[in-house]
């Protein structure tokens, strides 16, 4: 499968290739300030297949945490684009940056339900978790 | 009403005091962009009730549109924070910025619909429009 993306104003362009790893909207409550509030619908994509196109984004990792991730967004309008998690090879991809979101389909599971808000909303039948899955 | 918040960095921080003229979610395409992908969660409140005690923001507008709103985000950190719309009185926080989003209660209204995904949910009780409430 062949995704391609960026940021609003157009500054920032992507493509990633591959099959998606995991669907998914994370409820954590870092997530909600990157989105506004709502929970967050990402994507996770093999790290090889995905490239920056155009221009350069401008990244942000906390300081103070180990293993902290490191989110990239748009200099310019401020969109976020992706997360990267140290020691997994995947790309986070935001899937509001895709420019045909449909792609995306539907998430598999909710993830960090614990932090979620009251205004959140988990579709019936959908696999919830406090905080991550179980590994296998 | 109260409200005390800012970007996930810290960098930025606000105050917002009045009663909200607004409080609901957009399921617009531009919206998205900033979400990544789900409804952006907001609560309109009195400009003149709002400041920044911290901070100073990156602003953004498109350039090609005629009255463009301008979206406020931290530049360390990509976190947007408010919007504003000529004229609307109004700084439109976003929830997930607030210490306590709780305080938000949940939307009253749904907008811009019309741009929905599978993935947009909207809780039940709570009156949609596919684009904008019709005008009093």
């Amino acid at each position: 499968m062949s995704f391609v993306g960026g940021c609003y104003c157009g500054a920032v362009r992507y493509a990633a290739e591959g099959a998606p790893v995991l669907k998914a909207q994370c409820h954590c409550r870092a997530c909600q300030h990157i989105t506004g509030g709502a929970p967050n619908y990402f994507m996770l994509m093999p790290g090889q297949g995905f490239s920056w196109t155009k221009g350069e984004p401008k990244s942000f990792t906390r300081p103070d945490k180990e293993n902290a991730v490191t989110r990239y967004f748009c200099p310019t309008c401020g969109t976020h684009m992706t997360t990267q998690r140290p020691g997994l090879d995947a790309v986070i991809l935001k899937i509001g940056t895709l420019d045909d979101p449909s792609q995306f389909g539907s998430p598999m599971i909710a993830i960090f339900t614990e932090e979620e808000q009251a205004f959140h909303i988990t579709p019936q039948g959908m696999p919830k978790f406090d905080k991550l899955p179980p590994s296998r | 009403m109260k409200i005390a918040g800012g970007c996930y960095c810290g960098g930025v921080r606000y105050e917002a005091e009045g009663e909200p003229l607004m409080k609901a979610q957009c399921h617009c395409r531009q919206c998205q962009y900033f979400t990544g992908g789900a409804v952006n969660v907001f609560m309109a409140m009195p400009e003149a009730g709002f400041r920044y005690t911290k901070g100073a923001v990156k602003a953004y507008h498109r350039t090609d549109l005629d009255i463009p709103v301008t979206r406020e985000f931290c530049p360390e950190c990509g976190v947007h924070v408010i919007s504003r719309r000529p004229g609307f009185p109004a700084a439109i926080l976003k929830v997930g910025t607030m210490d306590d989003p709780a305080q938000f209660g949940m939307p009253n209204v749904a907008i811009h619909t019309l741009d929905s995904w599978p993935h947009h949910h909207v809780p039940e009780g709570v009156m949609a429009f596919e684009r904008l409430p019709p005008r009093r």
